[in-house]
C-alpha cells in the first residue's frame, strides 16, 4: 500500500537484531498488509464471485505469503497457505466457483494465519486442530482430481503464453530480440526446436512468431527436417547469458541475439521504434528499400509486401515486436509509478522531533534578528522562517495515512457481528481518501470499533421489527470522513432506532447524574450516554451494553483532542460525529502573554483579536461579557482562571475563539502572534489538568502551556451553572 | 501409436489424425495428407483425438494447405483439435493475423485458430 509515497511499518529495535530475524519482521508486517488485502478482496468478492480480478487478487495474496513464508522459515505458514491457495487456484481455473462456504472459510483460514505470524502461537495444540479441521473443509470443497478433465484451458495458451506480473518487469530487465533459425536437420540430432522455445518462454514475457516462408510444398517436403525459424522477444531480467544457455548444444544453427530495449534508459516514452526501423535493425530490408517505399506515401507494411520486398510474416513479426516493446515499456512505466520505500514509524517520529526543535530554534533566531534589527540578519531569519515552515508541512504530510486503512477492518466486524446477532446490516463508507496524522488513526481504532458495535447492537434492529415499521430490512451503517478546516469531521450514521431520550433521562437520573428537575436541552441529554457506567441496554450482549463502550468512547477522544457530538432522531437513527484535529504533533498556535507567562491558543479555533479597556469592562457591570461591532460575545478572564497575581494593564485583548458553533473570549494582557508550536506532552503529574492540553518551549527557552480553550469554555459554563443552581 | 482415418463422401474428405503426431510419424502423416488430397476437393483434417503432436506436424499441415492451394483445391481444419495441439500451436508461435504470400484464397488455417481464440477471448 502507498501512501503519500511512502510505506510505514514498524520495526521495533531494528538496529539490534540479527539480519534474519529483520526479514522475518519485514515478512510479518509485509503478511499483515497482505491479509488485510485479502480480507478487503473476500468482502469484495461476496458481492462480486464471478469478478476474475477479486479471485487472482486473493490467489496472489495467497501464493506471495506461502512463496516468502518459505523463504523465511515460517514452514506451517506455506504448508497450510498451500493448501487455500490449491484451491483458488481451481476457482482460477472455473473449475470450482465461489461460494459463501468458500469465502467463510478463506475468512477461517485467513484469520489463522494472521495468529500463525504471532511467534507466541508457535506448538499451540488449538490452533493445530482448527489449522487441520480448516484443511480439511478446504479439501472437501476441491472436486475429484480425476474429473479436472484437460489439462491445458485457453488462459494458459495465450498470444503471450507466460503472462508475468507486472512486478516482474523490474529494473534489472531487458528486451531481447531473438532469431533462431535452425539447422534444417535439427531434429536429426535429437534436439527439439520446440523445447528450447519452451525454455525462452519460462524466463520471462515472450512473443513467439514463427516464419514459415521456407517451407517447400507437401510433396517436396521432408518430413523429418525443420524449415521453420523463429523471431522471439523476450523480456526478461535472467540475462543474455540465460538465453544463450538454451542454445548450448545447438550446432550449425543461426542465432543472434540483440538486445532491443533495456529498462534503464531515461526514455520515459512508451512509444517504440518505427515499423521501418525494426525491420532495417532485423535486416529484412535495406534503408534503400526503404526510403524507395517511404516515397509513396502509403502504409509501410502493405507497401513493402506490395513491391514483393517482404512477406506478410515479416511485418507482422516486426510488428509483434513493436507491441511487445509498447506492452513492456507500459508496465515498466506502471511498476515504476508504485515504488514507494519503507521506513520504519519510528524514524518518522524522531523526523518530526527534529523537525519540532528545529521550528523551536527558527523561533529563537526570529526573536534574536528581531531585537537586534539587523537588517540582513533579518532576512536570513525570514528565510529560515520560511523554510522550517515548508520542512514541517512537509514532514507533516508524510506522516499523514488515508483513515481508508481503519475504515476496511470495519467491513469485517459488521459481517460478523450482525450475523452473530441475525440483523442485516450493510456499511458503507465515503471519505476513505481523508487523511490523518498517523497517531490519530491508530489511537481512532478502537473508538470507532465502540461507536460501530454500539450501532449495531443498539441502533438497527432486527429485520422483522424493521419490516413491521416500514424499513428496509437490511440496516445501514454509513461511516464518512471530511475535512474541516484544521479538524476532520468522522461520522457514523445509522438508520436504526434512535436514541430515547426518556430513557436516557430516565436512566441519568437514576444513576445520579442529574436531578430529576434539570432542565436539559437535547444535546446535553444525549451527551449524558458519554458519562462513566452509563448503559441503556436492557440485556448485556457479547457486542455492548456493558455500560463502559462510550465512556472510553469520550476519553480517547479527549486525548486526541476531538469533540464528540450526538444527534437522533427517534424512530429514524442516530449520527455520532467525531472531530478531530488533524495532527497532534505541530500546530499554528497564536502565541499571548498574561503576567510573565505565555500561552498559546490554537490559531484553527481563533477568530479574532478585539482590545478591552477598563471602561469597556465597567460598562457590562461585572459580567464578563463585551459588546463587540454589536454582538455579545461573553469571555473569559484566563488571569483570575489561572490565578496569576500581578497588575492588570489598562487594555487587555479578547481573543475570540469559534467554540462549537458559539464566539467565545478569553481575556488576556497581549498578544505576541503567530507561533508555529511544537506540542510537549506534559508529565505525568499534569497529566489531568484540565483546560491544558500541552506545552511549548519558547525561542528563549521558557515554556509556554497550550490552551485546550473548549474544555475551559465547558468548565466555565459548568462553574456558571453551579453559581446559578 | 498413429490413428488415421479418412472417410469420403463425395469430393469431401474427412482426415482424423490421433495418437501421436510426432517426428517418428511424420513420414506417415505426410502420405495420408497426400492421399486425402489427391482424392478429394474438400479436405477437412480433424485434430481432435491427438495426444500428442510436435513441430513435424505443424510443418506438415501448413505445407500441405500451400500444395491445396496450388491444386486449387479447399483444406480445413475441423474445430475439434485437443488440448495438445492448441498448446503447440500457441508454443511454436504459429498465430497469424494475415495469411502467407501464397494463400490467395485468404484461407490460411493458422489465421483461423488465432481468430477463434480471439472471439473465444471476447466471449
Amino acid at each position: 500500500m502507498t501512501r503519500n509515497g511512502l510505506r510505514c511499518n514498524i520495526l521495533e529495535g531494528t538496529k539490534a537484531m540479527p539480519m534474519i530475524d529483520i526479514h522475518k519482521e519485514t515478512y510479518r508486517e509485509e503478511a499483515l498488509e497482505l491479509l488485510s488485502e485479502l480480507e478487503a478482496s473476500l468482502l469484495e468478492m461476496e458481492e462480486r464471485p464471478d469478478d476474475q480480478e477479486l479471485i487472482s487478487r486473493v490467489f496472489r495474496a495467497m501464493h506471495t505469503i506461502k512463496g516468502s513464508g518459505a523463504m523465511f522459515g515460517f514452514d506451517d505458514i506455506a504448508k497450510f497457505t498451500h493448501e487455500v491457495e490449491t484451491v483458488y487456484d481451481l476457482v482460477r481455473n472455473g473449475k470450482i466457483t465461489v461460494t459463501k462456504q468458500l469465502i467463510d472459510l478463506t475468512l477461517v483460514a485467513r484469520d489463522l494465519i494472521r495468529v500463525m505470524l504471532d511467534s507466541t502461537s508457535i506448538g499451540d495444540p488449538s490452533l493445530e486442530i482448527k489449522r487441520q479441521e480448516t484443511i480439511y473443509l478446504l479439501r472437501k470443497l476441491v472436486p475429484d482430481a480425476s474429473t479436472g478433465g484437460e489439462t491445458v484451458s485457453m488462459d494458459s495458451t495465450s498470444s503471450s503464453p507466460v503472462n508475468k506480473s507486472t512486478s516482474e518487469v523490474n529494473k534489472s530487465c531487458k528486451t531481447y530480440r531473438i532469431r533462431f533459425r535452425p539447422q534444417k536437420e535439427i531434429m536429426l540430432t535429437g534436439i527439439n526446436p520446440l523445447y528450447l522455445i519452451r525454455d525462452l518462454i519460462a524466463l520471462g514475457h515472450c512473443k513467439v512468431v514463427a516464419q514459415m516462408s521456407a517451407l517447400p510444398m507437401l510433396e517436396d517436403i521432408n518430413p523429418e527436417y525443420c524449415y521453420i525459424y523463429w523471431d522471439i522477444i523476450l523480456t526478461t531480467d535472467k540475462g543474455i547469458d540465460a538465453i544463450k544457455d538454451v542454445f548450448i548444444f545447438v550446432e550449425g544453427s543461426e542465432l543472434k541475439i540483440d538486445v532491443i530495449d533495456d529498462h534503464d534508459t531515461l526514455d520515459t516514452d512508451t512509444d517504440y521504434k518505427k515499423l521501418g526501423e525494426i525491420l532495417i535493425e532485423r535486416g529484412d530490408i535495406t534503408p534503400e528499400n526503404l526510403q524507395a517505399v517511404l516515397e509513396s506515401h502509403k502504409k509501410l507494411g502493405e507497401l513493402l509486401i506490395e513491391k514483393g520486398i517482404l512477406r506478410p510474416r515479416q511485418i507482422e513479426s516486426a510488428i509483434a515486436e513493436q507491441q511487445h516493446v509498447r506492452e513492456m515499456r507500459k508496465e515498466h512505466q506502471n511498476a515504476e509509478a508504485v515504488t514507494s520505500v519503507r521506513v520504519p514509524s519510528e524514524k518518522l517520529d524522531s523526523l518530526v522531533n527534529l523537525v519540532g526543535e528545529l521550528v523551536t530554534i527558527q523561533a529563537r533566531l526570529s526573536q534574536l534578528a528581531a531585537s537586534w534589527n539587523d537588517p540582513s540578519l533579518l532576512l536570513v531569519s525570514e528565510e529560515v522562517e520560511r523554510l522550517s515552515e515548508n520542512l514541517r508541512d512537509n514532514t507533516m504530510d508524510i506522516r499523514m495515512l488515508p483513515i481508508g486503512t481503519t475504515f476496511s477492518k470495519f467491513k469485517r466486524l459488521v459481517r460478523d457481528l450482525s450475523g452473530d446477532l441475525g440483523k442485516e446490516i450493510e456499511l458503507t463508507t465515503e471519505g476513505a481518501e481523508t487523511e490523518l496524522d498517523k497517531t490519530v488513526i491508530e489511537k481512532l481504532g478502537d473508538p470507532l470499533v465502540h461507536l460501530i458495535r454500539n450501532s449495531i447492537d443498539h441502533g438497527i434492529e432486527l429485520p422483522d421489527i424493521r419490516k413491521a415499521v416500514g424499513k428496509p430490512e437490511q440496516g445501514t451503517i454509513h461511516l464518512s470522513a471530511l475535512h474541516s478546516g484544521a479538524h476532520v469531521l468522522i461520522k457514523i450514521q445509522d438508520d436504526g432506532a434512535g436514541l430515547d431520550k426518556e430513557a436516557i433521562r430516565a436512566k441519568a437520573v437514576e444513576k445520579g447524574l442529574i436531578s430529576s428537575d434539570a432542565d436539559l436541552s437535547e444535546k446535553e441529554i444525549f451527551s449524558l450516554v458519554l458519562a462513566p457506567g452509563f448503559s441503556t441496554a436492557k440485556a448485556v450482549t457479547s457486542v455492548s451494553g456493558r455500560g463502559v463502550g462510550m465512556d472510553v468512547v469520550k476519553q480517547a477522544i479527549d486525548a486526541l483532542r476531538g469533540t464528540i457530538d450526538i444527534s437522533s432522531q427517534r424512530g429514524l437513527g442516530a449520527t455520532i460525529t467525531l472531530t478531530l484535529p488533524l495532527t497532534l504533533a505541530i500546530i499554528d498556535g497564536l502565541l499571548v502573554r498574561i503576567g510573565g507567562d505565555h500561552f498559546v491558543l490554537p490559531l484553527s479555533a481563533v477568530k479574532e483579536c478585539v482590545e478591552l479597556t477598563k471602561e469597556d469592562a465597567a460598562e457590562a457591570h461585572g459580567r464578563h461579557i463585551a459588546n463587540v461591532c454589536g454582538r455579545i460575545i461573553p469571555y473569559i478572564k484566563l488571569r483570575e482562571r489561572f490565578a496569576i497575581n500581578g497588575s492588570v494593564p489598562d487594555i487587555e485583548q479578547i481573543v475570540i475563539a469559534e467554540i462549537r458553533d458559539d464566539n467565545i473570549g478569553f481575556v488576556v494582557d497581549a498578544v505576541i502572534g503567530e507561533h508555529q508550536t511544537v506540542i510537549k506532552s506534559l508529565g505525568r503529574f499534569y497529566k489531568n489538568v484540565e483546560g491544558v492540553s500541552g506545552a511549548t518551549i519558547l525561542g528563549d527557552g521558557t515554556v509556554a502551556l497550550i490552551l485546550d480553550v473548549q474544555k475551559i469554555a465547558m468548565l466555565a459554563e459548568a462553574e456558571e451553572k453551579t453559581c446559578f443552581n | 501409436m498413429i490413428d488415421v482415418n479418412a472417410e469420403y463422401s463425395g469430393d469431401s474428405c474427412i482426415l482424423t489424425l490421433g495418437g501421436e503426431l510426432t517426428v517418428e510419424h511424420a513420414v506417415a502423416i505426410k502420405k495420408a495428407l497426400i492421399t486425402a488430397l489427391d482424392n478429394a476437393d474438400r479436405l477437412v483434417v480433424d485434430l481432435g483425438n491427438v495426444e500428442e503432436v510436435d513441430l513435424t506436424c505443424l510443418q506438415l499441415l501448413c505445407s500441405a494447405h500451400r500444395m491445396s492451394v496450388r491444386l486449387n483445391k479447399r483444406l480445413m481444419l475441423s474445430g475439434n483439435r485437443s488440448a495438445a495441439f492448441r498448446h503447440l500451436f500457441y508454443t511454436a508461435g504459429f498465430q497469424r493475423h494475415t495469411g502467407c504470400l501464397l494463400d490467395t484464397q485468404e484461407s490460411c488455417i493458422w489465421k483461423e485458430i488465432d481468430q477463434e481464440r480471439t472471439a473465444l477471448q471476447h466471449t
